[in-house]
């Protein structure tokens, strides 16, 4: 019941803001500038309707999925050398924080000069993905519970046993907790990217072209395309996450007295 | 016997051990008797090299085997309790039956082979303790190290551990050194009980063959321990 309840709020709330945003196109009464639901909705019908219209989620989503897990397994594998060994994490601290503190602007422009404008998105996406994994890989390295790692020692447990049954476990929530982040990420900046590049299929490409032809219904048609992407992928990562919850240890309430 | 001559160890400028020496008698259970702080445990962690950064003039203890039993069970949260004991056994050298016999066997001995697939977060504190005690004779060793492992339990629980680890321990006899601060409990395992003093940690007290000893000489026995272990409060 209370689901239900719930569901029918978050629906409620999606029929109030299309509302809004229906009535402020009314009185803008421009549609350059604000396109109404009905026009945006029916604009992406025609898009949907178009085979190139594929061909460009694909390409942006073969950016997208590449570079997310480009930088999941090199953050990690870093992550994990920088928090085993402080020296490394020293090392490559001066790389994480100019990252970090680089607008994205700056890493696209380099990466078109640097890059082919089809690989351009690929490469900012890794990079801009790479220090939020990198982080929390780090910190769950570091939270591993020492006691453990004694028992481990005396027992002369083999490191692979040591690094799969310790140091994973308590990496794991560490590295879902970066993924999460760098996949909402990886979205906004790939298609930035491509806005920027201007390579021959993408999402971004799109973008740029409808803004030149000033058809505003068409960007708010892409916007909407590049949210449901998002969200999708946000779904899916959460369903795998909780499928590796599912194999956990249960949890305290069925503890045996 | 084992020898451990003019061990040294300091911590942040704290001398824990300046020239300590202990004997342990070779398969029996020898007890470690002192009051909290007195450095058992660091003695402990010492042998087993858990800590490193101190010197001795000589140790029988170096390239020992050990298998520790630790205050607290020390299991791996997401590994059932079969993974758990697995985790300390080679398996490069040990095929899968025999793995699944030595697991089991250990698992029976302590009654919590039909709790193998359980996650260890939920079993009780004493269930827990069982599959730790499990785990350290799983695998073969020289000295088997305990640190306070019935600490925390209650009365009926302390009791039944204590009667399954001496089961097993009778089964192999190796050297067992066993630390606490309870003296019946020194009493009712050891068969010789050194007294630790602090500042630095030495030995102040060393009592022989306790488990020889008849009733009314265990009574004097126990109440000459219990005047030095108050004496060093």
């Amino acid at each position: 019941m209370r689901l239900m309840k719930k569901r029918f709020l978050k629906a409620a709330a999606i029929i109030l803001w299309l509302l809004v945003w229906q009535i402020l196109s009314v009185i803008i009464g421009k549609e350059l500038l604000l396109p109404s639901p009905y026009i945006t909705f029916a604009t992406l019908i025609r898009l949907l309707s178009q085979p190139a219209f594929y061909n460009q989620i694909l390409y942006s989503l073969l950016r997208i999925v590449a570079g997310f897990l480009t930088a999941v397994i090199s953050a990690f594998l870093l992550g994990v050398i920088a928090g085993l060994n402080k020296n490394v994490e020293i090392l490559l601290s001066p790389f994480i924080t100019v990252i970090r503190s680089t607008p994205v602007m700056s890493f696209i422009i380099l990466a078109i000069i640097w890059f082919s404008y089809n690989l351009a998105p690929l490469a900012v996406n890794i990079i801009m993905c790479f220090p939020p994994i990198y982080d929390n890989v780090v910190k769950g390295i570091r939270s591993t519970d020492n006691k453990l790692l004694d028992m481990a020692k005396v027992y002369r447990v083999q490191p692979v046993k040591v690094f799969t049954g310790i140091y994973l476990a308590s990496v794991k929530p560490f590295l879902m907790a970066g993924m999460n982040t760098a996949i909402g990420l990886s979205f906004r900046v790939a298609v930035a990217a491509e806005v920027l590049a201007n390579p021959r299929y993408g999402i971004g490409t799109k973008l740029l072209q409808a803004k030149y032809n000033l058809d505003t219904a068409e960007v708010f048609a892409w916007t909407f395309v590049i949210l449901l992407l998002s969200f999708l992928f946000e779904q899916l990562f959460k369903k795998i996450t909780e499928g590796g919850r599912r194999n956990a240890p249960a949890e305290k309430s069925d503890k045996i007295i | 016997m084992l020898r451990l001559k003019n061990l040294t160890k300091s911590y942040d400028d704290k001398v824990i051990f300046q020239d300590f020496s202990m004997e342990i008698e070779k398969n029996r259970i020898t007890c470690l008797l002192g009051k909290s702080g007195c450095g058992k445990t660091t003695l402990l962690n010492v042998l087993s090299s858990i800590t490193g950064e101190f010197t001795v003039a000589r140790s029988d203890f170096e390239k020992l085997k050990y298998s520790y039993i630790f205050q607290e069970p020390r299991l791996l949260d997401n590994y059932t309790v079969y993974k758990n004991l697995q985790f300390v056994l080679d398996s490069k050298h040990l095929s899968k039956a025999e793995m699944d016999e030595s697991i089991m066997s250990c698992l029976k001995m302590v009654e919590m082979d039909k709790y193998s697939h359980y996650y260890p977060n939920q079993l009780s504190g004493g269930m827990a303790q069982r599959v730790s005690i499990a785990r350290a004779f799983v695998k073969d060793f020289d000295v088997l190290l305990m640190d306070e492992p019935f600490k925390g339990l209650d009365p009926t629980q302390k009791e039944d551990i204590m009667e399954r680890f001496l089961e097993m321990w009778r089964q192999n006899r190796k050297t067992v050194i066993y630390v606490t601060h309870n003296l019946e409990e020194a009493l009712c395992l050891a068969y010789d009980i050194h007294v630790l003093g602090d500042s630095p940690t030495r030995i102040i007290y060393t009592s022989k063959n306790a488990y020889k000893m008849n009733d009314s000489d265990r009574d004097i026995e126990r109440n000459r321990l219990w005047e030095i272990l108050r004496s060093q409060i």
